[in-house]
């Protein structure tokens, strides 16, 4: 592939378009080529912006470049996925994949039929400080695992008052649901890396903090096939924290501090501790790793991992069925809440 | 709801009915009826619109089992009345701006529709346009830092198709009931709670001639100077005024703030923003705005919050707010200083 990549943003609706068109622009490995959005006037905002041409024409810009970042509207990603897919035009998308899984059938689909490179954006899965933790587990420090919180969460909707209503992502059409979709979509894969997928899953959500048609915090339970338990809590009203990750195990513990927006501000380092009950005379034990999430290049990573993956040949981030699952996990719990029953997530068929 | 649209009847059919009618038959309502003063006149109205049933006495609109909602778009001096009504039959409103003559009536109407447990929505058409919209998300997104400063201008030739405008009794007041809300609630829904104001006002005209050859003389001002102090330290001048020949399109709006100016509805066009460093590069920008739909957006919202798709946006109780900045410049204008917006 020739360098620099000609990449195009497709749509401004999700606001980390404006972190990737910084990224592009600063990346040696790619240029900006334009901007396309279904809404002419956000385009043009962000053209104005980013000091690039704005697109009217989605399949003259698709001709025209080697790769794009998708940042619309959830329910509008199986679409434009299909349309570059079908232009030959590698894909960095948002998350979450999608709102349903008829909408990710669509877009594995047309992913494998056309062989372009596809990577849905987990910025956890590149945070150095996450593989720390993953190493700490695997390699049995703290014991056989028995139970994981993550509280994953943001003030975004809460900030935004009245106007929250107006935002697309309060739509559930547009969006597929609230926090838990999109919050709740970051700890589900983090669960995922760290303990596979879950077997059943029961779930509360509620919007009456906010109002609004969607949920605005969530509380999500999942169960393993081995015994383990696992627990989501999110919400768009959270205005502080510190804590995000718990892992409890046999013989010891492991907390990860300030990997979201509740706790970005205010979360101290060592951001990474643990406790081991063999080294109990050392107490509380810190990693000196600070966080990407912590950094300001932070929403860089994306972007810039797509670029080398598209130049090195190295495997995207997440493959395209761990995408899927987290989504299934979600979609899971919003059923679980809904009903009030559990809901027995079925194993992962290959389409 | 009966199938799956709203049926809605509309009490008053003057000017500003065929905004409402328009953009409320776009957005999907099914209008049952309109009545005006005369059958005939709702009739005439009825007509062109399609709307199945015409009257002269506004109680068949509210005696109707088969509508969920009334538009009361009606002169001032009958709103407090009517909202009550509307409220005692079981009927959701949606009550053309300003909300009522003063803060007494915005709160008779606020308590009836509570006590009936019917929605109450005040409409306020300028949030709705497409260069306000864009800067609400501008704003949200801090493009311009801190805000200084805003400049706003609400300026039209005075209404010529009715008298009732310039009569005191009437509206409340004058132009700054009438004319200058608009500007208030925009102010305020862009930039949050006003707490002071001061303000100077004038009467310059004396005499009105109407478009039927009529002559009014008014008693009430149709100039204002007003000064605006936010909650946020902000500073926000606005003028009101009834004998501009030309020079603003209903308004006009410049914000100034530490990183940059948007300008709304001037000589630059419908949005102008100059904010070099979220643009990353000076010069005035104006995206092509093109939408004028901002009757379907205003209905489309309405028939979502009666729907419960959408929360309810507060806009009875920002009614009521706008009327009690209203009551501050005068009382201002009396006293000739600074004057406390009273809490809601």
């Amino acid at each position: 592939m020739n360098i620099p990549l000609r990449f195009a943003i497709l749509s401004f609706a999700h606001f980390h378009a404006n972190f990737w068109a910084q990224a592009i622009l600063d990346s040696p490995m790619a240029e900006m080529i334009g901007i396309w959005d279904d809404d002419p006037v956000r385009g043009q905002v962000a053209a104005a912006r980013f000091n690039t041409s704005y697109w009217e024409d989605l399949d003259a810009l698709l001709a025209s470049c080697d790769a794009v970042g998708i940042t619309s509207e959830t329910v509008k990603h199986a679409d434009l996925v299909e349309r570059a897919a079908h232009a030959g035009v590698h894909i960095l998308l948002e998350k979450p994949l999608a709102t349903n899984l008829e909408e990710a059938d669509r877009i594995s689909r047309v992913v494998q039929e056309t062989g372009v490179t596809f990577m849905q954006n987990f910025p956890k899965r590149y945070d150095p400080v996450n593989d720390e933790l993953v190493q700490l587990v695997k390699s049995g420090e703290i014991g056989e695992i028995v139970m994981v919180r993550v509280r994953h969460g943001n003030h975004h909707l809460l900030d935004l008052g009245d106007q929250a209503s107006q935002i697309w992502y309060s739509q559930p059409q547009l969006s597929g649901g609230g926090a838990l979709i999109d919050e709740g979509i970051h700890a589900a894969d983090f669960l995922l890396r760290l303990l596979g997928y879950p077997q059943s899953v029961i779930a509360m959500t509620s919007n009456t903090a906010l109002g609004l048609p969607v949920d605005d915090s969530a509380m999500v339970i999942y169960k393993y096939a081995d015994g383990k338990l696992a627990e989501i809590a999110t919400s768009n009203t959270f205005v502080g924290a510190d804590e995000s990750v718990q892992i409890f195990g046999k013989r010891g513990t492991i907390i990860l501090s300030g990997v979201d927006m509740a706790s970005k501000e205010l979360a101290q380092p060592p951001f990474l501790r643990f406790f081991q009950q063999d080294e109990a005379s050392r107490g509380w034990q810190g990693s000196s790793l600070i966080p990407e999430f912590q950094k300001p290049e932070f929403h860089h990573g994306g972007p810039n991992y797509f670029l080398e993956c598209l130049l090195t040949g190295k495997p995207p981030i997440a493959t395209l069925d761990e995408s899927r699952m987290s989504l299934t996990m979600v979609l899971a719990a919003y059923r679980a809440a809904e009903t009030g029953q559990i809901q027995y997530i079925k194993p992962f068929s290959s389409h | 709801m009966i199938g799956d649209r709203t049926r809605i009847g509309i009490i008053g059919a003057g000017f500003i009915s065929d905004y409402h009618i328009q953009g409320l038959q776009a957005a999907g309502g099914e209008i049952v009826i309109i009545s005006s003063i005369t059958e005939e006149s709702a009739l005439t109205k009825a007509k062109p619109y399609e709307i199945a049933n015409a009257t002269g006495d506004y109680r068949e609109v509210l005696d109707r089992q088969d509508i969920d909602a009334v538009l009361i778009l009606t002169p001032d001096f009958t709103h407090r009345d009517l909202a009550i009504q509307a409220a005692q039959a079981g009927k959701a409103i949606y009550l053309q701006k300003p909300m009522a003559r003063n803060s007494t009536e915005c709160r008779e109407i606020i308590a009836a529709a509570r006590q009936a447990g019917v929605p109450l929505y005040v409409s306020f058409m300028h949030r709705y346009f497409e260069e306000v919209e864009r800067t609400q998300e501008l704003l949200n997104e801090n493009f311009l830092g801190r805000i200084f400063s805003v400049r706003q201008r609400n300026a039209t030739a005075g209404a010529k198709w009715a008298s009732w405008f310039y009569k005191k009794e009437n509206v409340g007041g004058g132009v700054v009931m009438q004319l200058g809300v608009h500007g208030i609630d925009l102010l305020r829904f862009l930039f949050g709670d006003i707490v002071a104001v001061r303000a100077t006002l004038a009467q310059t005209k004396h005499e009105v001639v109407l478009a039927d050859g009529s002559v009014v003389k008014p008693d009430n001002e149709d100039l204002a100077l007003i000064t605006y102090r936010f909650a946020d330290g902000m500073i926000g001048n606005h003028e009101a005024i009834y004998n501009e020949v030309a020079g603003t399109d209903r308004f006009r709006m410049e914000i100034y703030g530490e990183k940059g100016s948007a300008w709304l509805r001037t000589e630059r066009g419908r949005l102008a923003i100059y904010a070099p460093q979220y643009l990353g590069h000076s010069g005035w920008f104006t995206p092509d705005l093109t939408s004028q739909d901002s009757g379907l957006r205003q209905h489309n919202h309405f028939l979502q919050m009666l729907s419960g798709e959408v929360p309810s946006d507060r806009s009875a109780q920002d009614g009521l707010i706008s009327i009690l900045v209203t009551e501050a410049i005068y009382r201002s204008a009396d006293s000739g200083s600074w004057v406390e917006v009273e809490q809601p």
